[in-house]
């Protein structure tokens, strides 16, 4: 499904040009769960945005679904990940100005559903979470935990191919941590594509292969199960 | 999806209530303004248009070379022969009248009225197609027995009753109704409530064929597609008439006659003898030009504010942007948000230009009516400007934040390296203070002229002085009793009857017989006709001579006064014993202002008042000597005066009050600039609020790290402070010129004017800075006192 060859991303200030990635390579087949790790600016957040072609390599190859996205331009970007991506992120990022109805729904409005397909969609992935009775409170209304279900509600709603999760459990409680890992697992047995960036040792375990970065290089890949 | 922006829009605005609120209140705040200001200035602009043709109406007006009255020679009036040979040479011309307009009283049942009198021919119906409600127009006015009076009169005098055939008195004569005629319109540049025949006025058969006599307004109707200017030249024909016509009355000068669209009268004709006062398009423009000021600065305003909170914004726009949203999704979104924040403006704008438009009027002394149907078109206007103005303000945050890289968002870190947007930013603040500084120095200067108007030495004592003019002969007949009855009040100090007050004398003649006039030049002096009171009741100064005294029986026939003007212009050194006009100069007078101040000082002759002068009206004016009670004293007056005049209309006014109204449309100027100044520094005060919390919450990491590093809260205000100061001096820097150019010539139209002084601009500038500090430092104190654990926790 993800294929990248030498891929490169570079930082640059005034003076000084710092390399975020360096000439990465690997790959990640359809239905799997892989687990990204490494010290902090090894290039572990670079790599998700580049895969979430929320950014662009500055050289290298990277292919989806077997076709060359690199060089993209935000529009097609755009439109390739609202329907194939789906984010979930360390501080959940969800609008507090919508109610948590309304920030599931809101990828599903930009992707053109209509209103009543929209609403039994939601409810469907509201279910789905446990965080049905919550549906009209705002993101401040709610734990930390439970807004992280309503952020992996809102990145599953458009069934993506692939949910990239930047740190899902950094900012929850061991209890909530693990649900929201035990929901990942269940979309990834659904057969989701799942890239998750993580620090603790604990999540990387659920995953079925840990990718190792250091410098913005690959330095070991381990397979768990 | 719409439904979701304006969700999401509506719902950040009630979020973040402080920001919405100042928001909301300067945009609303420049929006009421300009509405009413709009509203102001198409009232004025619509006087006249309402009558049937008007762009085929025009006064016939003159201009008599030489003949400078109150500062100018064209005169509002044509001699009536001139209106009779128009309509039998000119076949283009289709109708033509004469009116004349006065206050008079209409008595009914011993219940007088003191009304405006519309005094005109039948013709006066085929030019002005005023609306007859109820029996006879233009058939009213072929006798002069007849009265039409307009509706509000009728139901005045007469209540509900019919007021047809019934009869009311004037001037001693008794008129029967024969017509109602509907009210005329505010902004019509003549107003009246009852319609009678010109033939009224005494001197009308002489008149008919006299071309030296100026008593009445002519006013002519074109035919269609006439061109109003090959017209003009062929009246100027009558120049063989009216040449030896007034050389042979004795005059140096003769009118050329002219003719002007009754759609410019109101705000382009400042004449002799206007029948109104008219407005002046000079102030048309300064409020237009006030109007877009403080909507340009409303508007900035919102702009810069708008910015400034994008900059908490960028997390949320990575949101979008990451869940699928195109750049011109969130171009709607912001721009959709600031729309709906100008459309709610505008709704409470609209509700507040009702509630305040009374108000409004009376500030500017206006009747603008509020008629959503007549102000339709300017509030569709309105609307549309909102609309504009919204998508504008809205427009440089929404491209702003729509092009901030997604992953950079997401961070919260897209405002670095903005030097060029913030050089606009900064401009907009410049722009907004140099038109505040503008403002106060130009309201600090017209306050100060006002002022010195108000405290100038006039000449005389208005003090204590109050006045009741009357209409009456009866009152000149008893002017003895009324005299010493009013003296009987032991408030009552001193008491003259004269024809008029020295603030405003209007009667002006040439005179060509002096001593040592061996070529016969002639001369124009004004002319006031008193009593023995007079002088002494005013405490003018007499230079040289004396006054008149009941002693010498000659002072009431032959003896004239001069004031000094007079005395330079005929250059002479002493006045007294030389013979002037028809008589002697017994005294000369201190020079006093005879009007208001943007006219100088002219010759001036004062008379005792003669029989034949003026019967009919005239001032009884009163030193008091305290105002203690001063009710008690003019219920005395009332009482008095009535019991002489039964029918007499006695109105007690103060001289301070009657001299104030000479100034009132300056008054009106300056309290209207008053509050527009206090409201364009308002705003601009919100507009550099938005910069400033915007710069602070850009510098919070850096207010951190400082702090942590042992800066005082004091030194980090100064530091942020320099910054905004600087963009105040630039703005002082600009304004300062800009004001002086613009007042200097505001007071040019001022003969007696005050200095413009230095401390002016430093006070208008030290009030910016005043406004700015205050500002910043409450904006800079915040961040600096937080605790710099969460400043340093930004990024």
């Amino acid at each position: 499904m993800i294929q990248i060859t030498d891929l490169e991303k570079f930082y640059r200030t005034e003076e000084v040009q710092t390399i975020a990635l360096n000439k990465l390579s690997f790959e990640v087949k359809q239905g799997e769960f892989v687990a990204i790790m490494g010290p902090s600016g090894c290039g572990k957040s670079t790599l998700l945005n580049i895969l979430g072609l929320l950014d662009d390599p500055d050289g290298g190859s990277f292919k989806f679904n077997g076709e060359e996205v690199a060089g993209y331009n935000e529009r097609k970007r755009s439109d390739l990940r609202k329907h194939n991506v789906g984010f979930v992120f360390q501080s959940f990022n969800l609008i507090d100005e919508l109610t948590v109805f309304e920030n599931v729904e809101l990828p599903l409005i930009y992707t053109g559903v209509k209103p009543a397909e929209r609403k039994k969609r939601v409810e469907e992935v509201l279910e789905k979470m446990q965080i049905m009775h919550r549906r009209n409170h705002f993101p401040q209304q709610l734990s930390g935990g439970q807004q992280q279900r309503v952020a992996v509600a809102r990145a599953v709603v458009n069934n993506p191919k692939l949910i990239l999760a930047d740190e899902p459990t950094g900012n929850l409680d061991s209890t909530n941590g693990n649900e929201v890992m035990d929901l990942l697992i269940d979309l990834n047995e659904a057969g989701t594509t799942i890239i998750m960036v993580t620090h603790s040792e604990h999540d990387a375990k659920y995953s079925h292969r840990i990718i190792r970065m250091l410098d913005g290089q690959k330095v070991t890949e381990n397979i768990l199960a | 999806m719409i439904k979701n922006y304006f969700k999401i829009a509506w719902r950040s605005l009630v979020k973040n209530k402080v920001y919405s609120f100042i928001n909301l209140s300067g945009l609303t705040i420049g929006m009421t303004c300009f509405i009413l200001i709009a509203f102001y200035i198409q009232f004025e602009s619509s006087f006249d248009k309402h009558i049937k043709d008007s762009d085929r109406i025009y006064r016939i007006v003159q201009q008599q070379k030489g003949n400078d009255y109150k500062g100018t020679d064209y005169f509002a009036l044509a001699p009536l022969p001139l209106t009779t040979a128009i309509k039998q040479d000119f076949p283009e011309v289709e109708s033509i009248t004469n009116l004349d307009i006065w206050d008079t009283l209409i008595v009914n049942d011993n219940v007088s009225f003191s009304e405006r009198g519309l005094f005109t021919t039948m013709s006066f119906f085929d030019v002005f197609n005023t609306p007859i409600l109820e029996g006879d127009g233009k058939e009213a006015l072929r006798e002069s027995n007849t009265i039409l009076l307009t509706e509000s009169l009728a139901k005045k005098i007469f209540g509900e009753a019919p007021s047809i055939g019934k009869t009311v008195i004037h001037n001693k004569e008794l008129l029967t109704v024969s017509g109602i005629v509907a009210d005329p319109p505010k902004n019509q540049h003549f107003t009246y409530s009852f319609i009678t025949s010109l033939k009224k006025n005494s001197p009308y058969d002489n008149d008919l064929t006299d071309w030296v006599s100026n008593n009445y307004y002519g006013y002519l109707k074109l035919g269609e597609g006439q061109d109003y200017e090959v017209l003009e030249k062929k009246i100027s024909s009558y120049e063989d008439i009216t040449k030896p016509a007034y050389k042979a009355n004795g005059f140096q000068f003769y009118p050329k006659f002219s003719l002007q669209p009754l759609e410019d009268i109101h705000l382009y004709s400042q004449m002799n003898m206007e029948i109104e006062t008219n407005g002046d398009i000079k102030y048309i423009y300064f409020f237009a030009l006030l109007a877009i000021i403080i909507l340009v600065l409303a508007s900035v305003n919102y702009m810069n504010l708008a910015t400034s909170r994008s900059a908490h914004r960028t997390k949320e726009v990575g949101v979008f942007k990451t869940l699928g949203a195109r750049k011109q999704n969130l171009v709607f979104q912001y721009l959709s948000e600031s729309i709906i924040l100008t459309l709610f403006s505008f709704v409470v704008a609209f509700l507040l230009v009702v509630l305040l438009l009374p108000e409004f009027n009376k500030l500017l002394g206006k009747n603008i009516l509020f008629n959503f149907f007549a102000n339709g078109w300017l509030l569709v206007g309105m609307l549309f400007i909102a609309v504009l103005v919204g998508c504008l303000s809205g427009l440089y945050p929404a491209v702003f934040l729509s092009k901030i890289n997604p992953v950079a968002a997401l961070k919260g870190v897209s405002f670095k390296n903005h030097n060029s947007k913030s050089l606009l930013r900064n401009t907009l603040v410049v722009g907004q203070f140099i038109a505040a500084i503008t403002l106060i120095t130009g309201s600090i200067i017209i306050s100060q002229q006002l002022e010195f108007i108000q405290e100038k030495k006039l000449g005389f004592n208005k003090e204590h002085i109050m006045h009741v003019s009357y209409f009456n002969e009866e009152i000149y007949n008893k002017e003895g009793v009324i005299r010493d009855a009013l003296l009987n009040h032991p408030n009552i100090n001193k008491v003259s009857i004269s024809n008029q007050l020295p603030i405003n004398v209007t009667s002006q003649g040439p005179i060509d017989v002096w001593e040592d006039n061996i070529d016969k030049q002639q001369l124009y002096v004004y002319r006031t006709y008193v009593d023995y009171e007079f002088l002494d009741l005013f405490e003018m100064n007499i230079v040289e001579g004396r006054g008149f005294s009941k002693e010498i029986a000659s002072d009431s026939t032959d003896a004239y006064m001069l004031n000094e003007a007079a005395l330079k212009k005929l250059g002479w050194k002493t006045a007294v014993g030389k013979k002037f006009d028809r008589g002697t100069v017994i005294g000369v007078v201190e020079d006093f202002h005879l009007q208001t101040f943007n006219l100088s000082i002219e010759p001036l002759y004062i008379r005792m008042r003669r029989e034949r002068w003026n019967k009919n009206n005239g001032q009884i004016i009163l030193k008091v000597k305290n105002l203690n009670k001063i009710e008690n004293t003019i219920a005395f007056i009332e009482k008095t005066i009535k019991s002489v005049a039964p029918l007499d209309i006695v109105e007690v006014e103060f001289m301070d009050d009657t001299y104030l109204k000479l100034y009132e449309e300056e008054e009106r100027l300056s309290k209207a600039f008053n509050l527009f100044s206090l409201l364009a520094l308002f705003i601009a005060g919100m507009g550099l609020f938005g910069l400033v919390s915007f710069q602070v919450f850009q510098r919070t990491k850096e207010i951190g790290v400082r702090k942590v590093l042992g800066s005082t809260v004091f030194d980090i205000v100064k530091l942020v402070s320099k910054e905004f100061l600087k963009l105040i001096l630039v703005a002082f820097i600009v304004a300062t010129p800009m004001a002086y150019v613009l007042m200097s010539k505001w007071l040019q139209d001022y003969i007696y004017r005050i200095e413009i002084e230095w401390w002016v601009f430093a006070c208008a500038g030290f009030i910016a800075v005043s406004i700015a500090l205050i500002t910043v430092i409450l904006q800079v104190f915040k961040a600096a006192t937080a605790n710099p654990i969460n400043a340093l926790k930004t990024e």
